[in-house]
């Protein structure tokens, strides 16, 4: 179920009232129905997936836990082992495995020909896998004790606003929520809704808007001007934001109405003047779980902490490349943002040397708009390669960039017939002020939310209507369009 | 805040954002319907409505009831329309007005075996067909035609914002003006086409039974009960087509169906299109729709029929006969136009024209393309062509010559004409050019019994011959 479709508008809404309805002790039942519901909408035997992820890490918990008690420190390792082991040899075998097997053939010059496995990848794997082997390591590392109710933590791992795209919860946060129950708030529904239409207006306006534009050049790009490429690629850099941060605001939303707090997954990263302010914050939730489960535990464990740290740094980008698809190009993108953040590591202390010998303020506002801008360029940049279906298509898009760009295309009355058409192009460009002066204000620690609420009624209302009406008015849904599903669906 | 003000709040921001939304919808809403002849009739004083596809619209003349039988008439159609929606017509006809006659053209019984393939049907239906008012059985047959049509998303696809949202684009007034149920119709859904396409004549005749989509004979038997719970005469008819050999069959077993149901079916499938002495050369504007002259001898075959049938309507009995009479005038108004229209001899053109005191003709010019002939032609009519950029209003009873730019609201609500002057003087229809002549000069046709712009013409000096342009709603609709 999209929450981009007329399905959701119904099934949140009665989900909602009935939630509350119903008396608390059953309440978490009810959601956890209705979230594997929810889930099941999409291809209802892969709930057996999401099941068997549950039963083998809520079990392995349980198991860790007694044999903690037991004193049997070294069996603990192992059945952690063992957990994380068969949840990942299930994502292995629907996600990767016949990116492996095509590899292997072509290593071995179609020598070595093993059979493929032609399932449809199931949605949202990636997300529910990781959580739940949070869920395992915290307990091993005695951050959390073992759950022993078996729908608290089935509701942990399946709860239907984050389960298909994030944020990866962790059992620290959401599982205490989930355990200790929720009540109506006003200001949370108030909260929730708003950010859920704030959402919307991502996705519907700016991300599937873009997306024409986008599709079109990337499909067609051996005949595209480099400037169309470049234009294309910096507005997937946007739609991909705003497509990916969209879900994580109407997850949030959602989630906030029934009274559950789910951690902030995207705060104006494009705002960001390095590649380590970037990653803390896009896609929060996964930078964080590397951080917590293979940085810090790879830091802690060698011995040279700087040489550590570069490691940990290049794991950590290769195994996230890994993780968004099986594919040369989404591992190629981790690489160049690892390449980034290893540049920008090792040139720290030069630069703050050259600065200080150039005389150069390094607060001052140009420079911090220069490294904004370099930031965004070189994220900008690595896009090319998540966005293509291939390395061919990549390089080749890489390449028409470096030698057929000429700017004055843009200008040649080409570019209103390559989806957007001027009245499109106006609304994208609009909603793309709003989004940055949104941004702005959030990268600003402003509060956007008690600024709106505290005006008075007239105005408040105008704002919301204002809001709902333009993804209603001004969307990208309906029959004119295939309803786009989100980006961040296929990991 | 208090509980109260928060319940209070949320309830009231909820019901005037559902208002909003029904409003933004419904000001989004293509509200140019294929019904408006039914829906902007008084109510109650239809005695006929003549149900099916753009058959029904091309090849049958409802004015022409009201003159030789007295029964006044409409077209209730739609495209590619399959028998479910037919149901839901004739169930939206009876509801708004109360007719005492339903005829229901069978080509809707063909789906899965006609020359438009079922998903294309599907396709036309499910982008056309849905535009009858908001009600009960508007949503009955969005739900309908999500069982048995093909893939359709009913509540995404036939909701009016979903649906319609993307409008935002072409906002003009008509979305705020046009009203179905005000806005009249005075060809009562006939959509009249001269163009001639010569067809093959189908020779099929068979007496084999073919039995039509499960789908179309159980809303066929839904039609039949509805007439008879409501009282109604329903009569079948087959309006001509280039038909193959499956459809014969289908018209044997309907012909069976009708005389087992004690209905009546004029059928113009095989032997007997031979009555209507169609010419397949001259009637036919493509292998699916009669031109009007096709039409004609088709509705004036029924109407003899319907004259048997029918013989006591009496036009004194109608409440409406006013204004039915006066849609016919029209109706013979649009038929002279057309003779008009197909003049391409500009002297001749010109002398239709000032013969008739209803017409006026706008008239832009510049001083290359002014040759004898027109400047002959234009000062018989005491127009000065020598002006170095000319712009004159013509009728029959004088001219107005200015050198002043023409800027009419041509059309009143439905877009406007007016003359941009450049190189080359160009007739703008909705702020499109309305002919594609560069040279010579141009001129809009308007008529005052019909009340809206006829045609543009530009004279093509290099042939000696007009060039016309159609004011059709098809035109307005394409300039839009």
């Amino acid at each position: 179920m999209l929450f981009n479709s007329v399905d959701f508008l119904l099934f949140f809404p009665v989900v909602t009232i009935l939630f509350f309805a119903i008396p608390k002790r059953v309440r978490n039942i009810f959601l956890l129905a209705c979230s594997l519901y929810f889930y099941m909408c999409w291809k209802a035997k892969y709930i057996l997936l999401i099941a068997f992820s549950i039963l083998v890490t809520y079990l392995s918990a349980l198991v860790m836990e007694w044999l903690e008690k037991q004193g049997r420190q070294r069996l603990r390792g192992l059945i952690l082992a063992g957990t994380i082991v068969s949840n990942l040899a299930v994502l292995f075998l629907f996600k990767y495995y016949n990116f492996f097997v095509e590899n292997v053939a072509a290593l071995t010059q179609n020598r070595l020909l093993l059979p493929l496995f032609n399932f449809a990848l199931p949605v949202g794997i990636s997300f529910y896998t990781f959580q739940a082997l949070s869920y395992a390591i915290d307990v091993y590392r005695h951050d959390i004790p073992a759950e022993k109710n078996l729908i608290t933590y089935a509701l942990f791992v399946s709860f239907y606003p984050q389960l298909v795209a994030g944020p990866i919860e962790r059992s620290t946060n959401l599982m205490p929520q989930i355990k200790a129950g929720t009540r109506f708030d006003f200001e949370n529904m108030r909260a929730g809704l708003l950010l859920m239409g704030w959402g919307m207006f991502q996705k519907l306006v700016i991300a599937d808007r873009l997306a024409l534009f986008v599709d079109e050049i990337y499909n067609n790009y051996a005949g595209m001007d480099g400037s169309f490429l470049i234009l294309a690629t910096v507005l997937f850099a946007l739609q991909i934001y705003c497509d990916f941060g969209s879900y994580s605001n109407i997850a949030r939303g959602a989630a906030a109405v029934m009274g559950y707090r789910l951690m902030i997954n995207f705060n104006a990263p494009y705002f960001s003047r390095t590649f380590a302010e970037y990653w803390s914050r896009w896609h929060i939730s996964l930078s964080t779980w590397f951080q917590d489960y293979i940085f810090e535990p790879v830091v802690w464990k060698m011995r040279n902490k700087a040489a550590a740290a570069y490691v940990g740094v290049l794991l950590v980008f290769f195994i996230s490349g890994f993780w968004h698809g099986a594919s040369w190009t989404y591992v190629i993108w981790g690489c160049l943002h690892a390449l980034f953040r290893v540049l920008e590591m090792a040139l720290r202390r030069p630069k703050k040397k050259l600065y200080k010998k150039l005389g150069i303020n390094a607060k001052s506002r140009w420079l911090q708009v220069l490294e904004t801008v370099w930031v965004f360029l070189c994220v900008c940049f690595t896009f090319i390669f998540f966005r293509s279906e291939s390395l061919e298509q990549a390089f080749g898009v890489v390449g028409r960039i470096a030698t057929q760009t000429h700017f004055s295309a843009l200008f040649s009355g080409e570019f209103f017939s390559l989806g957007l058409d001027e009245k499109d192009f106006t609304v994208a460009l609009i909603a793309l002020i709003v989004l940055v002066v949104a941004d702005w204000l959030v990268y600003h620690k402003k509060d956007i939310y008690h600024w709106v609420v505290a005006k008075p009624l007239a105005a408040r209302w105008a704002l919301y209507w204002l809001l709902i009406f333009s993804s209603v008015i001004f969307g990208v849904y309906g029959p004119s369009y295939d309803a786009a599903p989100f980006i961040y669906f296929q990991f | 805040m208090s509980k109260f003000k928060k319940v209070f709040g949320s309830v009231a921001f909820f019901l005037i954002t559902m208002a909003l939304v029904y409003g933004a919808a419904n000001l989004l809403r293509d509200r140019e319907t294929t019904l408006s002849g039914l829906y902007s009739e008084e109510k109650g004083s239809v005695d006929m409505v003549i149900v099916g596809s753009s058959h029904v619209n091309n090849g049958s003349i409802p004015n022409i009831y009201w003159e030789e039988n007295n029964i006044s008439a409409v077209n209730v159609y739609s495209w590619a329309q399959p028998a479910w929606t037919a149901y839901h017509y004739i169930r939206e006809a009876l509801d708004e007005q109360d007719p005492d006659i339903v005829l229901l053209d069978l080509y809707c019984m063909t789906y899965g075996n006609s020359y438009i393939m079922p998903e294309e049907i599907d396709r036309i239906n499910y982008e056309n067909s849905f535009n009858i008012d908001i009600n009960l059985n508007y949503l009955e047959l969005i739900h309908t035609s999500e069982e048995v049509g093909l893939d359709l998303r009913p509540y995404e696809d036939f909701l009016n914002l979903p649906r319609y949202h993307t409008r935002w684009k072409d906002l003009d007034w008509k979305m705020l003006t046009y009203d179905p149920h005000n806005d009249r119709d005075f060809l009562k859904g006939y959509g009249l086409i001269y163009q001639a396409q010569p067809q093959e004549q189908p020779m099929f005749e068979t007496d084999e039974r073919m039995v039509p989509y499960e789908f179309c004979v159980e809303y066929l038997d839904r039609i039949v009960d509805l007439c008879e719970k409501k009282g109604v005469d329903l009569i079948f008819t087959m309006i001509p087509y280039i038909y193959n050999e499956t459809e014969v069959k289908i018209d044997n077993w309907l012909t069976d169906y009708a005389q087992e149901h004690g209905i009546p079916y004029i059928s113009y499938i095989g032997a007997a299109a031979s009555e209507l002495c169609l010419d397949y050369e001259t009637d036919f504007s493509d292998n699916g729709h009669l031109n009007f002259y096709g039409a004609q001898k088709v509705t004036m075959h029924l109407s003899g029929v319907l004259g048997e049938m029918y013989p006591d309507y009496r036009k004194e009995d109608n409440p409406c006969a006013a204004q039915f009479d006066e849609d016919y005038q029209k109706y013979l108004r649009v038929l002279e136009a057309n003779e008009i229209m197909a003049e391409n001899d500009l002297g001749r053109y010109l002398d239709h024209v000032f013969a008739d005191e209803n017409y006026t003709l706008y008239l832009v010019n510049d001083e290359s393309s002014v040759t004898d002939a027109l400047q002959e032609a234009l000062e018989q009519n005491g127009v000065s062509a020598d002006a170095e950029r000319m712009c004159a209003v013509l009728n029959s009873a004088g001219s107005v010559v200015g050198q002043e730019e023409v800027e009419a609201q041509l059309f009143g609500r439905a877009g406007s004409v007016r003359f941009e002057y450049g190189e080359n003087v160009q007739v703008i229809l909705n702020d499109y050019p309305a002919i594609s002549i560069d040279s010579g000069f141009k001129a809009v046709l308007c008529d005052s019994i019909l009340q809206r712009p006829l045609e543009t013409i530009a004279y093509d000096a290099a042939q000696g011959t007009i060039v016309h342009k159609e004011f059709s709603s098809d035109i307005i609709d394409l300039f839009k």
